[in-house]
């Protein structure tokens, strides 16, 4: 586990990368920032070292470079977090530690062989495009288990084998409504919403990643993006 | 609703915290509707969010050595314990098989997620920890105490070899009411010892209930329990939906009745291997709830015994007043199922008591019939039956409303045998059929005709109603047949004349169908109670009154109508007489052509009798027909 604070992100552009074909849900995530943190369920203020998004950059640069240990301590600072939440998108039977491990290790690692192409712009680029390819193979697996026989009703633990958990818990209508109004945000709010609600960051790590001055600004920032996608969710 | 209101619950959502949706139940209605529902969304996904975050922390602190020094053993181990197995897995930790080297013996250790690495969750875990470990209970696994080693703090418990209860219904199939009673007596024990400690369980289910080796029922797992007084915190959804009663889903409102309605649920998952309510997300399972949707125990298993289904059903009733309001109680109801069901002396005393129920009621019948017969006669003083003679007359009067009963049930069941035909050869009959049945559901609804007390009221009146138009419809011949012939005008007796057998038997039927309906009506009644709703006694007291007076109405003129033929025809002076008693030497005659009073008692010597030996109905030479214009 990734023990400092530092920012995940590349400060490139994923838009000029060659990216399978994703669906709404991929491009509704945007290109968030992402924060390495081991307190990372807390809802509150994390303290200790300062974030430090340059060195993600550099890293980025090293690894562009061919420096293999570089690429190493990149892959550890977007790896932990990457795998924490593809554990809440996948669906029960793919679950297990190992299973979450290995389809984000398989995916980040065949991401990366296309770092050559990236190109600098703003911050969260890195995480957002590794974000969008795991993404897409978890729609993957659950497409996989969808090919065995159907099991209807729900379960005890509102999980059906074949959904994702998220799936489960809100319903696909649900999510649908989510998603959809969730692509029609602008970006900045978008990455609010995905950053706090999804990704779990700290005020003071989402005010790095969404480029404000302090974690109360990132906090406003977070309510109005909600209240704009609330007030979407019930036009969709 | 105010923009405080949402911005304070947007914030809450945001920082995982509970939300008070309360606060949207004011202002405009149908806006305050919208944005509670897409919040609802938003905080269904931070909570999954979060869940699966805790979840994966924790299993990575379990089975990967920590990379941040915080402590340095081995992944196997676990401060003196060697952690052999991984038992379970949950969102609040993982339950592991371990050895204690120092007793040598197994334990079971649920090592909760590292997020109490906050000092305050750790505190308030060992006060839990503490507490817990003072319940000292057979049906309660028990908590050897509460230890921390490096950032992470687990439960010690006893090692439970056995299958948990899910297991139980997955490897033998649903269980007998017989076993969901005993195991529910122990789990009511348990929860009861529980409530004691101060604590609320907020997780009974079929996977944290076990039955060890020796069949030991075992309540495990309080991860998600926590002081009954502190409600309304943070994790406002601990738990497992479908055991969790409505308003400790909506609200976070948890009480000892809201671990009943888990019981009452696990009680239902038992015998039925299904659950009350289905639903396929949170969302739609708050629907379900708000709508009263529920599929009664008696749709899932009709074999059970009632009075266990209705003591399930008030265990889950959505409604927490109408719950049992501790496990003490459902406890005695269970007990008192096991007891008056069970016994020996029950199961061959019902039989007994339902053939002398059958036996009594026909010669009740028949003592209505024939007594009512002598009185009409007045000839009550010179007879003297048995009851052998009024079960013969209680068998015989039976007999026709016995035949319309039969037709009508074969004429119901050949409908219904041609419903499922049509309904598994035909899909667009099966959609009409489930169409119908879902539009009168819905009607029946509307109209509340799914509460006892309203339909009790509907079949009330139509028991009534039905009974009272029959008797105004047939007051003539009711007349007739309850007067006394001696003194009764002639025209009246008149309607006793054989030839006047279609109109009697039309009595006879009309009534017959009458206490068909009558009885009939209650059915769907009967149907709700069964479900576990209650009803007032008046109802049950007026039903069975308006039943009991169609069915004496019924049964009364039975004799007078078809056996006022036996008798002999004497000369009496002149006059055309029948003997209708006999007592030593004296006999009592019914002599129709005399003016009143038209009986007489003679002695059977006397020379003014002449006995003609022929025997006629007594009515046959009585009056005109006075019916003309009926």
């Amino acid at each position: 586990m990734a023990s400092g604070k530092t920012l995940c992100s590349s400060g490139v552009s994923a838009s000029a990368l060659p990216f399978p074909r994703v669906l709404s849900r991929e491009q509704a995530a945007g290109p968030g920032g992402l924060v390495m943190s081991s307190d990372f369920g807390s809802s509150t203020a994390i303290g200790g070292e300062p974030l430090s998004p340059e060195t993600t950059v550099e890293l980025l640069e090293l690894a562009k470079g061919g420096d293999p240990q570089a690429l190493d301590r990149l892959l550890e600072r977007c790896v932990p977090a990457l795998r924490r939440w593809a554990h809440g998108r996948l669906p029960p039977t793919a679950r297990s530690l190992n299973d979450t491990a290995d389809i984000v290790q398989d995916t980040v690692m065949s991401a990366m062989r296309h770092l050559e192409v990236f190109e600098s712009r703003h911050q969260g680029a890195l995480q957002a495009y590794l974000r969008r390819a795991v993404m897409n193979r978890i729609r993957d697996v659950i497409r996989h288990h969808k090919r065995r026989p159907e099991v209807s009703g729900l379960s005890e633990e509102l999980q059906d084998e074949a959904t994702s958990p998220l799936e489960a818990a809100i319903g696909a209508e649900n999510l649908e409504r989510y998603e959809s109004a969730l692509e029609r945000l602008k970006p900045p709010d978008r990455e609010a919403i995905i950053g706090r609600l999804e990704m779990l960051y700290s005020y003071e790590e989402l005010a790095t990643v969404l480029n404000r001055p302090s974690a109360a600004a990132a906090r406003m920032a977070v309510t109005r993006a909600m209240k704009r996608l609330a007030e979407e969710m019930q036009h969709v | 609703m105010s923009e405080a209101v949402l911005d304070e619950a947007i914030e809450q959502i945001a920082d995982g915290l509970t939300v008070d949706w309360n606060a949207f139940d004011h202002g405009t209605p149908g806006r305050a509707r919208e944005w509670a529902k897409s919040l609802r969304v938003l905080n269904d996904i931070v909570k999954l969010h979060r869940d699966a975050a805790a979840d994966y922390d924790q299993s990575t602190a379990a089975t990967m050595p920590a990379a941040d020094g915080a402590t340095s053993a081995a992944p196997d181990t676990w401060g003196k314990y060697r952690l052999t197995t991984k038992v379970g897995e949950g969102s609040y930790g993982s339950v592991y098989r371990a050895w204690d080297s120092d007793l040598e013996y197994d334990v079971g250790i649920k090592i909760l997620h590292r997020r109490v690495g906050d000092t305050k969750l750790r505190e308030r875990l060992l006060q839990e920890g503490r507490a817990l470990a003072k319940i000292q209970h057979n049906n309660v696994v028990r908590v050897l105490g509460i230890e921390a080693h490096g950032d992470r703090v687990g439960l010690c418990m006893e090692f439970v070899r056995g299958k948990t209860l899910a297991d139980v219904v997955r490897d033998q199939g649903k269980l007998s009411a017989a076993e969901a009673v005993l195991i529910g007596e122990d789990l009511c024990r348990a929860l009861s010892a529980v409530h004691r400690a101060g604590f609320i369980h907020r997780d009974v289910k079929a996977k944290n209930v076990m039955r060890d080796d020796t069949g030991r029922i075992v309540l495990m797992d309080f991860g998600t329990g926590r002081a009954a007084e502190a409600q309304g915190s943070k994790h406002d959804r601990a738990g497992t939906p479908l055991y969790m009663a409505p308003e400790a889903l909506e609200e976070g409102q948890v009480s000892p009745r809201s671990d009943v309605y888990s019981l009452g649920v696990l009680l239902y998952y038992l015998v039925s291997g299904e659950y009350p309510v289905t639903a396929r997300s949170i969302d739609e399972l708050r629907e379900t709830h708000a709508n009263r949707e529920h599929r009664w125990l008696s749709e899932v298993r009709p074999d059970l015994p009632v009075a266990f289904m209705q003591v399930v059903e008030r265990a889950i009733a959505l409604d927490p007043e109408e719950r049992y309001a501790h496990p003490s109680e459902l406890l005695a109801a269970l007990t008192n199922l096991r007891l008056g069901s069970g016994s020996w002396f029950w199961r061959i005393a019902k039989p007994v008591i339902g053939v002398a129920a059958v036996l009594g009621g026909l010669t009740a019948l028949g003592a209505l019939t024939s007594t009512a017969f002598n009185i009409t006669l007045q000839r009550s003083e010179f007879v003297d039956e048995t009851l052998w003679d009024y079960l013969s007359w209680g068998r015989r009067s039976s007999f026709m409303p016995t035949v319309v009963l039969g037709l009508a049930l074969l004429a119901g069941a050949i409908l219904g045998v041609f419903r499922r035909l049509f309904v598994a050869v035909s899909d667009s009959a099966r959609r009409f059929d489930s169409a119908l049945r879902e539009s009168l559901r819905r009607k029946a609804h509307r109209h509340r005709l799914d509460e006892a007390p309203v339909l009790a009221s509907f079949a009330l009146l139509l028991s009534v109603g039905t009974v009272a138009a029959t008797v105004w419809h047939f007051s003539p011949l009711l007349l007739a047949m309850m007067t006394n012939i001696s003194t009764a005008p002639s025209d009246r007796l008149a309607l006793l004349a054989p030839s006047e057998v279609e109109y009697h038997n039309r009595f006879r039927q009309v009534l017959s169908v009458v206490v068909i309906f009558s009885v009939g009506v209650w059915y769907p009644v009967i149907r709700i109670v069964r479900k576990g709703q209650s009803l007032h006694s008046a109802f049950v007291a007026g039903g069975v009154l308006s039943t009991c007076l169609a069915l004496a109405l019924l049964h009364v003129p039975y004799r007078l109508f078809y056996f006022n033929k036996s008798f002999e025809t004497v000369s009496f002076n002149g006059s055309r007489c029948y003997g209708i008693g006999e007592r030593g030497d004296q006999l009592l005659l019914f002599c129709p052509d005399l003016p009143p009073p038209r009986n007489r008692t003679v002695d059977g010597h006397d020379a003014r009798v002449g006995r003609l030996g022929v025997t006629e109905s007594i009515f046959s030479h009585v009056g005109q027909n006075i019916r003309t214009g009926r």
